[in-house]
């Protein structure tokens, strides 16, 4: 008798506890290699039209590490002539940027500096992969990336 | 009278002008950009964007210089 009333408040206790933990856990913001994994995957996705507007010319790299429209005019322009349902240029740029953002921001926690850090030394590596004819903004002005010269500083 | 020897006149000479119009050759300066590297950084991205396509030829990405 007197077994049964304690069982009784011992699995409330049980049960009680067993929801905390998973209201805790289900509050846990996601572990940062399942973030990495989910914009690697967007970015993935989204790089065959990111290549062909660069080669077409209607987009190009900053060195703040974002990627920007050359002309304010090809944002409605289509990201995929074939294929309408994929967007305009002015969204892909737009999306691909936010991803980026976040991408820096995870970077910089692992790597212990400031996104702003991170975003640059990926305009940097940009610079480095574009193709001669592709653009880059410097210092307000877009140039093609045959007329830049690089001047190579490295640190560990 | 003047005036009818003239017009003739001023046709002729103008005819025999040249007129050449110099340019100076056009040079086209590279922009310099200080490549500050950080290679861990650099490591994780390389890491991260592995999908993308290798770079580019870096010799033809260089300038060409005129003679």
């Amino acid at each position: 008798m007197n077994s049964s009333r304690s069982a009784f408040p011992a699995s409330v206790l049980a049960l009680l506890g067993a929801l905390f933990a998973s209201d805790l856990v289900a509050q846990d913001p996601p572990a940062p290699r399942d973030v990495r994994s989910e914009l690697k995957d967007r970015m993935k996705a989204r790089y065959p039209l990111l290549e062909q507007a660069r080669d077409a010319g209607k987009i190009g790299e900053t060195r703040e590490g974002e990627v920007k429209l050359v002309k304010a005019t090809y944002a409605t322009d289509k990201a995929d002539a074939k294929d309408p349902a994929k967007g305009t240029v002015g969204e892909l740029v737009e999306a691909e940027n936010k991803d980026r953002q976040a991408l820096y921001v995870v970077l910089a926690k692992e790597l212990k500096l400031t996104a702003a850090e991170v975003a640059k030394q990926n305009g940097l590596r940009n610079l480095d992969k574009a193709k001669p004819e592709h653009w880059i903004e410097v210092n307000a002005q877009w140039v093609q990336r045959k007329t830049i010269k690089p001047v190579g500083q490295e640190k560990k | 009278m003047l005036l009818c020897a003239g017009v003739p006149f001023a046709a002729l000479v103008g005819g025999c002008l040249s007129h050449r119009v110099e340019t100076a050759p056009i040079e086209i300066k590279p922009i310099h950009i200080t490549m500050d590297i950080n290679l861990r950084v650099q490591r994780e991205l390389d890491e991260f964007f592995d999908f993308e396509k290798p770079a580019a030829d870096p010799s033809a990405t260089q300038p060409k210089e005129r003679p």
